[in-house]
């Protein structure tokens, strides 16, 4: 007994201070005379709400996770605050919801209904719901708060603190405590686990306080809200957050995470690739009786992507593939046989097929940039999820992009370009980057030749030939549609290049299905009032196009980099021939602008009644950080200046119908 | 308000936004299937039919779209339904996704798919096999929801169909067979099977009537090669295109839930609300708080109209009924929030604390689908209040005033539209049809149009030019009527940067290389007033210099001309939000040593539907444009459309237009 009660004195000691501590951290928090106070949120007028309280406690001991939110309206827009939306799935319960608003005289009203509980969706085992109410007598200066407990049945938490919000952050509480069972047992390494966390666009300040007993520990005060903005890179690497992970306890660093990883995947990419004499049948006969390596190489490529490539093809249910005997390949040589497989698939029967032929080749697991830049420090293997080949042709690394539908010899699709890859290995798998494409790789040419009349309408013939990626990706979405379906997006791409009025039929298109050669497209083009009047004078700009990238810099300042996907070239031709009777009084001016990475040239020429125009704009660069912007965006308003320019025609011997004083 | 029909569109948005069905199905690695799957003999008999010719860019085409309801005497009501589509475009894949709604008062008995390939492959799908989800999309919460079933096999050529079951109860006895749709139906038929005592009324909508083939109580229609509705810039919305049959049903067993002519239908929304109007003590002390007697009247009311419009957030909540009867107004007051009924029916309340009676009103928020042509029923989606003020209690005249002819001054108000004064309506509900609910009738009565005057932009500008071809200066646009009230609802509740983001966003339309110096917003909060936007701007190379010349584009704000494409055919009458008057005066000073050289042409165009004149003179060192362009109308029928489109044209022209300058010598 004695000893029970010491025991029982020991516990009391030490865990009630901390349960204290832990329920009060769940109490609702005191109303602040500052809470009430606050009108704005600190340097952005306007805003239609304030987030002054977050809180964010996980704790995978008890797979709970506690979220607490006090939001003050500012606007009528604000209001939208005082609508709550829980989102629940499959597996996971909530507990202790409760919401109040604190009106601004800060008198409280307790929401005291029941949530409704809203269907995303349900079958097949899946079950989304979630737990919906409004809080009521809400209006502008009315403070809403909401808190709650998310109960996992049989999984880990989310394990991701949010950092930054929608809304401007006053003070944000956050706690991770691990699983304290060993991580052993439960946990996917029969050794144990470690817990490890990766920040985000986080400073340091934002990084997470380690405690003794592993937990994590985070405050922070007057955090701006997240607000993406066009044209910047993936928001994924800008929102600041932090993810808790655990991973085997033998991987000590970063470095030897990836080289756990490429050598796992050595060995799934050996294995499946193999040694067959279907791949070398296969390579021979493509190769014929070439010598030349490249060559070589060439036809091996035009080979691979004869494979039906069925990542390009609707996605089938595994009925659908029973039915159309599609399978599963297990290695290369079933690929060669059956003559289908993934884009995976292509590329490492590709792979296979150049060892075959006795080219040093490789398999380069690439992340892509489109969603998200890679970082090493994330220790994920979903930021790789595409495969090149890397093959050494007269001792150089071409890296080559087969599984792509359409994509040429030279080129590899953008995403998979001025990236990071993983190179797996049997001893030591290295990261490469993967370079940039550069101006030469993308490069659109659009030849016109236009008539403008007497009242200022103009009819053209447009050709445009794309090259490189400018083709690739037109004709990757070109797949997913019909010839009806091609000439309404081309003639609405076009139409967006050009003014409101004019009027664009494609008629004729050739290479939808090409890879090497250019996708050539001809349209006819009528705009009416193209070129306009003053008195007797036709007013006619000299460059039918828009600056396609204007969007990206009309606004004065930026708070991200802006973000191109890859670099380009336009190289146009433009030849208006103007009435006969009317002559030349004022043509444009040539116009220059460069830029280390960036050029502009656009020359006008008076050719007998004809005005001719050749410009070339070349942008070799992806990403402009913000202290660039203004020289990107000054490079950019000389572009739009000059190919704005217009040839001032009039009437020999006529006076004006309206002159001036 | 009820808004199965009506707000599909919100709701197909909203999927269309969210994650879809088959991302989901792929991500839950399941996908509906059957072995040993057989399509029934009826649909492999349509897709063995010959393939008619469409234009390319049709989808798909219904093949059939076949509807039997059967009226039981008990009042229930099976409508078991086949629809068949044959994919004709990558683009038509998705009518292999079906879906059917339904709700606490709707069940779904029976659902099942099948797909037939071009290749001859059969898949089928059957009710367990379906998803189901919420179809709640701006409401808090509704019971709508519906069932999702997905068919493999969707390829070009694919023949897809489904076969459906509803049982229903319903509060109101009137069912729509609907026809027509975005896509060409080639077979659509209809039977209703009712018990003996019962009668019917079929009421045609956008198409000529169609006798029916009637055996002894059995009643079917059928129509073949319905052509699809066009897609064009500013037509009508679809359900004010599109053809189908209502049909009310009679018995004396449902004599309270039916309807023959829209005072029955009034009285029937009048039963419904009874009631609903009680105040609490609460209610009716902040009545008199907020409307004490010692105002004028027309002032009390406005006081509490303003309450119902501001003080109150919207947020729906509709279960069952709740779709057509509003919450009490107690429990709306005490919670301050509810939707357009909600919003309406205590705006109601509080005014019955002051003695002023208000009527309900019914209206769809989209013109043109209730007309004077249209037969009774509750397809409406919105709530609004039709308040009666005594003679002297008004002296201006105000737009939204209806004059009935027993009820006398009805002042038509919108609490839901938080940004539409009071006195005024919004766009959406002028020149449109609405029920007008009295004490035990009702009545469709047309809600009267804004003239142009009250919905203008007055813009003026005072700028200067530099010889570079620099033009800076300040911008002042002041809004009133329909077109204040949808800025404000853009501008009001943006922040400061995100005001001066749109601002750039709209000037860099209009030229480039443009920066927004400052702005202001005046009355951004006081919807009784015209906003005020003020603007200064720099916009570098505004003039092109071309040799010795400078061109500038005298308009320099401003684009009125609407996109229209003359090389298609027009289908359907164009669709204006309302009247307007937009009057622009810019004046740019000119660059010393520059005088004008040549000036553009005046532009005058009068139709009888609108009207653009414009001008641009030189007084000394000044460059002055004025302009005028009013539209009077909310429609401009479709044999019109040749002289809208030259109007377009000339607006066009005119907003292109140069004025020369020159260096002096």
């Amino acid at each position: 007994m004695m000893r029970f009660l010491r025991y029982s004195f020991l516990w009391f000691c030490v865990a009630t201070p901390s349960l204290c501590c832990a329920q009060q951290k769940e109490d609702w928090q005191p109303i602040t005379q500052e809470d009430l106070r606050i009108k704005e949120v600190p340097g952005d007028p306007g805003a239609a709400a304030i987030q002054l309280y977050y809180a964010n406690y996980i704790d995978d001991s008890t797979q709970t996770e506690f979220e607490y939110r006090r939001i003050k309206i500012l606007t009528e827009k604000g209001k939208k605050w005082a609508d709550v939306e829980i989102p629940v799935r499959t597996g996971l319960s909530i507990k202790d919801l409760k919401a109040r608003t604190i009106k601004p005289d800060g008198s409280i009203v307790d929401f005291s209904g029941k949530p409704f509980e809203k269907t995303i969706l349900k079958g097949h085992g899946i079950k989304l719901l979630v737990k919906a109410f409004a809080l009521p007598d809400v209006g502008v200066g009315s403070i809403v708060e909401c808190k709650y407990k998310q109960v996992y049945e049989s999984d880990f938490t989310s394990d991701n603190w949010v950092i930054q919000h929608n809304l401007f952050t006053v003070k944000e509480e956050f706690t991770f405590k691990p699983y304290d069972g060993g991580l052993r047992g439960r946990y996917f390494y029969e050794q144990g686990a470690r817990l490890a966390w990766v920040g985000r666009s986080i400073t340091k300040e934002q990084q997470p306080r380690m405690e003794k007993n592993n937990n994590a520990q985070l405050e922070l005060h007057n955090v701006p809200g997240f607000e993406p903005e066009e044209h910047m890179p993936p928001e994924k690497n800008y929102q600041a957050a932090v993810h808790f992970f655990y991973i085997n306890p033998e991987i000590k660093t970063t470095d030897g995470y990836w080289e756990f990883v490429g050598k796992r995947w050595y060995e799934l990419f050996e294995r499946f690739i193999g040694d067959h004499k279907e791949t070398k049948q296969a390579a021979m006969e493509a190769i014929g009786n070439e010598s030349d390596p490249e060559k070589k190489l060439r036809k091996l490529y035009v080979r691979a992507q004869q494979i039906r490539n069925l990542s390009y093809e609707r996605e089938r249910s595994e009925e659908e593939r029973q039915k159309e005997k599609l399978k599963a390949n297990e290695g290369v040589a079933e690929i060669i046989k059956r003559g289908y497989g993934d884009k995976w698939d292509v590329v490492l029967a590709f792979v296979g097929m150049a060892r075959a032929a006795g080219f040093d080749a490789s398999v380069l697991v690439v992340s892509n940039r489109e969603e998200e830049f890679f970082s090493k420090e994330v220790l994920s293997t979903r930021q790789l999820d595409s495969l090149i080949a890397d093959v050494k042709v007269n001792g150089k690394d071409v890296y080559l992009d087969p599984g792509t539908k359409f994509c040429p010899f030279w080129l590899v699709r953008w995403m998979s370009t001025s990236t990071q890859a993983l190179k797996p290995d049997k001893k030591t798998p290295t990261f490469i980057s993967i370079p940039a494409g550069m101006v030469d790789k993308a490069i659109t040419r659009r030849s016109v030749n236009a008539t403008v009349d007497a009242e200022g309408s103009l009819k053209a013939d447009l050709v445009i030939k794309f090259e490189g990626t400018e083709a690739l990706e037109r004709r990757l979405a070109a797949a997913q549609t019909d010839e009806a379906g091609r000439k309404k997006e081309m003639e609405d791409e076009v139409k967006s290049w050009l003014s409101d009025t004019a009027v664009v039929k494609m008629l004729d298109a050739q290479g939808w299905e090409e890879t090497n050669e250019p996708l050539s497209l001809h349209f006819s083009i009528e705009v009416a009032g193209y070129a306009s009047s003053a008195g007797k004078r036709l007013v006619v700009p000299s460059y039918l196009f828009r600056v396609k990238q204007k969007d990206a810099f009309a606004h004065a300042d930026r708070k991200y980099p802006v973000y191109f996907p890859y670099a380009f070239s336009e190289i146009d031709s433009i030849n208006i021939a103007f009435p006969a009777d009317r002559t030349m009084e004022s043509a444009p001016q040539n116009q220059d602008a460069g830029l280390p990475f960036a050029s502009y040239r656009n020359v006008t020429t008076v050719q007998g009644n004809h005005l001719v125009t050749q410009r070339v704009l070349e942008l070799n660069g992806i990403y402009f950080p913000v202290t660039k912007y203004s020289d990107v965006k000054a490079f950019f308003n000389k572009v739009q200046a000059g190919d704005e320019q217009q040839a001032v025609l009039h009437v020999e011997g006529t006076s004006s119908a309206q002159k001036g004083n | 308000m009820n808004n199965k029909q009506s707000f599909m569109w919100r709701v197909q948005a909203v999927l269309k936004k969210g994650i879809s069905a088959i991302v989901l199905l792929f991500l839950a690695g399941v996908w509906p299937v059957k072995a040993g799957a057989s399509a029934p003999d009826w649909l492999r008999n349509l897709a063995q039919q010959p393939a008619k010719h469409y234009p390319d860019d049709v989808d798909a085409v219904v093949l059939l779209d076949e509807g039997e309801t059967t009226v039981k005497d008990n009042g229930e009501i099976v409508t078991h339904s086949k629809i068949v589509y044959r994919i004709l475009r990558p683009e038509g894949k998705d009518y292999a996704e079906f879906h059917v709604g339904f709700d606490n008062e709707t069940k779904l008995s029976y659902l099942h798919g099948w797909s037939i390939t071009a290749k001859g492959l059969e898949y089928e799908a059957k009710d367990k096999d379906a998803f189901e989800r919420s179809t709640s999309t701006y409401e808090i919460y509704s019971d709508d929801k519906e069932k999702i079933l997905l068919l493999p096999g969707a390829d070009v050529g694919t023949v897809v169909g489904f076969e459906v079951e509803h049982k229903e109860r319903p509060y109101v006895f009137q069912t729509e067979w609907g026809i027509q749709g975005r896509i060409p139906v080639e077979r659509s038929h209809f039977t209703l099977h009712l018990p003996p005592s019962w009668e019917y009324r079929a009421d045609w909508v956008n198409h000529g009537d169609v006798e029916p083939a009637i055996t002894g109580n059995t009643y079917s229609w059928e129509l073949t090669d319905v052509p699809r509705i066009e897609k064009e810039y500013k037509r009508p919305p679809d359900e004010a295109l599109a053809s189908r049959i209502l049909i009310t049903f009679y018995s004396e067993k449902i004599r309270k839930q039916t309807y023959k002519s829209w005072a029955e239908v009034g009285a029937w929304d009048a039963q419904l609300t009874e009631g609903t109007r009680d105040p609490s003590p609460a209610l009716q002390q902040k009545a008199q708080e907020l409307a004490p007697a010692s105002l004028p009247l027309l002032e009390r009311v406005r006081a509490l109209a303003r309450f119902a419009q501001h003080d109150i957030r919207y947020a729906a909540i509709e279960i069952g009924i709740g779709g057509f009867r509003p919450h009490p107004a107690a429990e709306i007051f005490t919670h301050r929030y509810g939707d357009c009924k909600d919003k309406a029916t205590l705006l109601a309340a509080m005014l019955a604390q002051i003695g002023v009676k208000s009527y309900s009103m019914l209206i769809h928020t989209a013109r043109g689908i209730y007309t004077e042509k249209s037969p009774p029923s509750i397809g409406f989606n919105h709530a609004i209040l039709a308040i009666q003020l005594p003679d002297a209690s008004f002296t201006q005249a105000l737009p939204a005033l209806y004059e009935h002819p027993k009820l006398g001054h009805l002042l038509i108000f919108d609490p839901t539209s938080e940004s539409v004064p009071f006195g005024q309506l919004p766009e959406y509900e002028q020149d449109s049809y609405a029920l007008l609910v009295t004490d035990h009738s009702g009545e469709l009565i047309h809600l009267p149009v804004s003239r142009p005057e009250s919905n203008e932009v007055v813009r003026t500008a005072k700028l200067k030019l530099s010889p570079e071809g620099t033009l800076q200066g300040e911008v002042q646009e002041v809004l009133s009527g329909y077109i204040a009230a949808n800025a404000r609802r853009f501008l009001r509740d943006e922040t400061q940067k995100d005001r001066k983001k749109m601002i750039e966003h709209f000037l860099g339309h209009m030229m480039s290389n443009v920066q927004v110096d400052s702005f202001d917003l005046a009355n951004a909060d006081d919807i009784d007033k015209d906003l005020i936007v003020r603007y200064k701007f720099t916009a570098e190379h505004y003039a092109k210099s071309a040799g010795p010349l400078l061109l500038v584009r005298p308009r320099v704000v401003g684009e009125n001309a609407n996109r229209f494409d003359p090389s298609k055919p027009r289908h359907y009458a164009y669709e204006l939000d309302a009247p307007f008057l937009n009057t622009d005066t810019v004046e740019i000073t000119l660059p010393d040593g520059f005088k004008v050289d040549e000036l553009p042409d005046a532009a005058k165009a009068s139709y009888g539907f609108g009207e653009y004149t414009s001008k641009t003179e030189a007084a000394g060192n000044v460059l002055k444009y004025t302009r005028e362009y009013k539209m009077s109308t909310t429609l401009v029928p479709v044999d019109h459309i040749d002289q809208l489109r030259k109007l377009f044209s000339e607006i066009t022209s005119d907003e292109k237009n140069m004025a020369v300058l020159k260096r002096a010598p």
